[in-house]
């Protein structure tokens, strides 16, 4: 029972700084900062996989996530100018972003509703990483090297662009 | 000889620094062995449950890497700066305190009464908190470096990925101290860090896999037991012989990682003026600065772990030791290497990371997949 308190605990700090985090990303007046509350974020996140004993996926959430993509986002804003900060937001925008905000909570009601939570503690068996790896090259074989494939489709198409360019 | 005979006298010292340094090496190497003979005894007096709780292997492993690290660092710069001198025929520090020997406390007492500057234009908060962003995940990735098989700060499933997660996030801080003091040197060394981070990071996880493909766990203790044993009676199971490649691989990309001399075009001053550590002063300088010797540390123990069999050595010294003793021979072979080799220039340093490191711990992988997959069951 001690634990679950302590979970819970965890928990909310963990909730509080993502949502935080993830309003700032919107509000920040500098795309820089925007960039690093959303580091903030991915990480945070990594939190609630280690609150549900996923250390494998909290650890990738943080490499992918934390450190490849907000790297790759921060290299970029680097390069540009100093855009300064966002000016005024107009009543229309401020506007069309709460009806937006409003419809996607309302889109979300019913499957929260809906869902069935379990209550009860699973049992975790602590080869978690045993676990993931088995599964992606038994039953998800397909699906992986399916992914793996768009990924490297992905990845020569960008540097066809890029070459393109040079060339021209 | 010759010109300075009488200053030669007075300045150089012949090999007593040396010893004293590295009697004091040995002298902190049986320290930390104490420490460990001290801790597996009390260990043994009180219930494992208590030595098993998180909390107190975490508190006294953290504490002991923080020691490690703190007065390390301090006393790397000592020994990198007399062992460089000494391969490069010249004398070193050697005017505060005895052979010099005080040169480190001279140092930090002159960088932490400099006066913390923040420029005007200046992003403020992001310059402030880069160092820290920066500093933070290289000390945490000691939690889960393996001192012996029972001292670890945090034994996890996934220590090796932990890691590896965890030092991905330091480009951030140095993209942040590139960004915050609004200066273009700051701002291209950040750039460069970035780009060599990125690039490097790719063939030092693949270089990885091979040790923990052998030991079939990402636990750091688990792939130290794997090493455990001899072949012939006498070489030992280390996964530097048979995975020699592998080896070479990975120690070249954490040296990249690392950004030191042979690699250190994020800090060049000829062309950068040190690079993202150009706006900053005091102990925040300090903190970027230390950067490299965290690194250097932190990549050290890692290359032990991973293909020099950790702590595991002949019982006569104990294991708190191998590990230490095995620390401080990767740590002086980097700084050889920094001493006798050049700065390589930036383009380089991209074509060595993504076409011949790369492709050759992808063909290394492969191997190692092909001969496990043959031998294992």
């Amino acid at each position: 029972m001690k634990e679950v308190a302590a979970d819970l605990i965890m928990f909310f700090i963990i909730a509080l700084v993502s949502i935080f985090a993830a309003v700032m990303v919107m509000e920040a007046e500098d795309i820089f900062h925007a960039a690093l509350f959303l580091a903030l974020l991915f990480t945070s996140i990594a939190g609630v996989y280690i609150l549900l004993t996923a250390e494998f996926i909290a650890a990738i959430q943080i490499l992918v996530y934390g450190g490849a993509v907000v790297v790759l986002i921060l290299f970029a804003i680097v390069l540009t100018n100093r855009a300064g900060k966002v000016g005024e937001q107009s009543l229309k925008n401020l506007l069309m972003r709460t009806a937006a905000i409003i419809g996607f909570v309302a889109l979300l009601v019913q499957p929260i509703l809906k869902t069935p939570w379990p209550n009860e503690m699973i049992e975790t068996t602590g080869l978690n990483t045993y676990a993931v790896g088995y599964s992606l090259f038994t039953d998800y074989v397909i699906p992986f090297e399916v992914v793996s494939l768009a990924l490297l489709s992905a990845l020569i198409g960008a540097v066809y662009l890029s070459k393109r360019e040079v060339g021209q | 000889m010759g010109l300075y005979a009488e200053d030669q006298e007075q300045l150089y010292h012949g090999p007593i620094p040396y010893i004293i340094l590295l009697a004091g090496a040995a002298v902190a190497v049986g320290a930390i062995a104490a420490v460990g003979i001290v801790f597996s005894y009390i260990g043994s007096l009180g219930p494992a449950s208590f030595w098993n709780n998180p909390w107190v292997r975490g508190i006294i492993g953290a504490a002991l890497w923080a020691a490690v690290v703190g007065a390390g660092g301090l006393y790397l710069t000592l020994l990198e700066r007399k062992f460089m001198a000494r391969v490069q025929v010249r004398y070193g520090p050697n005017r505060w305190g005895p052979y010099g020997l005080l040169q480190p406390v001279a140092d930090a007492l002159k960088l932490m009464r400099k006066e913390d500057i923040i420029p005007d234009a200046a992003d403020s908060l992001v310059m402030r908190l880069a160092p820290i962003v920066a500093f933070a995940p290289s000390f945490m990735l000691f939690a889960a470096v393996p001192w012996t098989a029972t001292y670890v700060a945090s034994e996890m499933d996934i220590g090796v990925l932990y890691i590896v997660a965890v030092t991905s996030l330091t480009p951030i801080g140095v993209l942040m101290a590139g960004w915050g003091p609004n200066n273009k040197y700051n701002l291209l060394g950040a750039m460069r860090f970035a780009a060599q981070e990125l690039a490097y990071e790719v063939p030092l996880i693949l270089a990885m896999i091979g040790p923990i493909a052998v030991a079939q766990s990402l636990n750091g203790v688990a792939i130290v037991e794997a090493q455990a044993g001899y072949w012939f009676g006498f070489i030992p199971k280390w996964n530097i012989f048979p995975q020699f490649f592998g080896a070479i691989i990975f120690f070249v990309a954490f040296m990249a990682e690392t950004g030191r001399i042979p690699f250190d075009i994020p800090d060049a001053e000829s062309e950068v003026v040190h690079g993202f550590t150009a706006e900053y002063s005091g102990m925040k300088f300090v903190m970027l600065l230390l950067l490299e010797y965290v690194h250097l540390i932190a990549g050290a123990a890692l290359f032990v772990v991973l293909y020099m069999g950790g702590y595991l050595g002949p019982s006569p010294i104990n294991q708190f030791a191998w590990f230490t003793l095995k620390l401080l021979f990767v740590i002086l072979l980097m700084m050889l290497i920094r001493a006798v080799w050049f700065r390589v220039r930036i383009d380089q340093i991209m074509n060595l990371g993504w076409k011949i490191l790369l492709p050759a711990a992808l063909i290394n992988v492969g191997f190692i997949g092909v001969f496990l997959a043959l031998t294992v069951q």
